[in-house]
């Protein structure tokens, strides 16, 4: 039974690192990273302190990019995104695409707090294919901004 | 003892895992065009990009170097449709003013088409910067690309 002992202990160590890379491989990107869905109205938003602020009259949409990491994973286990709404409806959609764009999984959240707020989106956006890619796009009314986006596969 | 044996080939078949090269997909969306005045050609619908206009648009699409002490992509991809065209559209690496040379041309497509690009693309630096660089023709869209270090 002695013998046993050595083999378990050195297994327990080669063990131990991988249980701890189980965790989420989690991304945080500046709202700056988003560009307008429009191209023509990319004079529309500004870049200020790593947000992304719609500084026209009229609501645009903005496109936000998703880095997809682990690609033997299907899936955004957990996201959520970072808004100054100043009392306007915002809402932004995480979504998730296969390769051939097939097939599209979108959630989307919404609020029109006066102050900055930060929403999750719902677990394991999927489109059930490794290869997917990930993109979140918002609505922002007048004045609104983007602070920034958090997903972890 | 066979258990033993059995969880630690398990292991060991884990760690070659892990060796294997570190991918990026991202979606044609984060593309943006060389020239920023052609931004407004450009669209941006359920992550893709997309030229709009009746003429080529320029675009470049940031790759993250993720990987430091490598000094090379060692493999990529990109999803594209360029409908009847065929264009130009390589990773480059670059490195201060030193740019790598490779030339892809891609195309024709009818519909979404996936094309390995040039494997390697180094100029031997580790700080090295990645991007690719796609030449749009009319309604040509970019869906997703992927990188390997």
């Amino acid at each position: 039974m002695k013998k046993l002992y050595l083999p378990l202990a050195t297994l327990s160590f080669i063990l131990a690192p991988t249980s701890a890379t189980a965790g989420l491989d989690y991304k945080i990107l500046p709202g700056a990273a988003c560009s307008s869905v429009v191209g023509a109205k990319e004079s529309s938003v500004g870049r200020l302190g790593g947000e992304i602020v719609n500084t026209s009259s009229s609501e645009i949409t903005v496109s936000c990019p998703v880095v997809n990491d682990t690609t033997g994973e299907t899936a955004i286990n957990r996201s959520e995104v970072t808004l100054k709404p100043k009392g306007k409806a915002m809402s932004c959609s995480m979504s998730a695409r296969r390769k051939n764009g097939s097939i599209t999984s979108t959630k989307t959240v919404s609020s029109s707090y006066k102050v900055t707020v930060s929403l999750n989106f719902v677990s394991n956006i999927t489109a059930s294919q490794s290869e997917s890619q990930y993109y979140m796009d918002c609505r922002l009314p007048s004045g609104t901004s983007v602070v920034q986006y958090k997903t972890g596969e | 003892m066979r258990l033993l044996s059995t969880l630690l080939a398990s292991t060991v078949l884990a760690t070659f895992n892990c060796s294997a090269l570190d991918y990026k997909i991202l979606p044609g969306s984060f593309c943006k065009a060389k020239d920023g005045a052609q931004e407004s050609f450009l669209l941006r619908e359920y992550g893709a990009i997309q030229n709009t206009a009746s003429s080529d648009v320029g675009v470049i699409c940031p790759v993250i170097n993720d990987v430091t002490n490598e000094t090379a992509v060692n493999r990529s991809q990109i999803t594209v449709d360029f409908g009847p065209y065929i264009r130009a559209c390589n990773v480059k690496a670059a490195s201060a003013d030193v740019i790598s040379t490779n030339n892809n041309s891609l195309g024709t497509t009818n519909g979404p088409q996936t094309f390995v690009l040039s494997n390697n693309i180094t100029v031997g630096e580790q700080s090295s910067r990645y991007y690719v660089d796609c030449t749009l023709p009319p309604n040509g869209k970019i869906y997703q690309y992927k990188t390997g270090e």
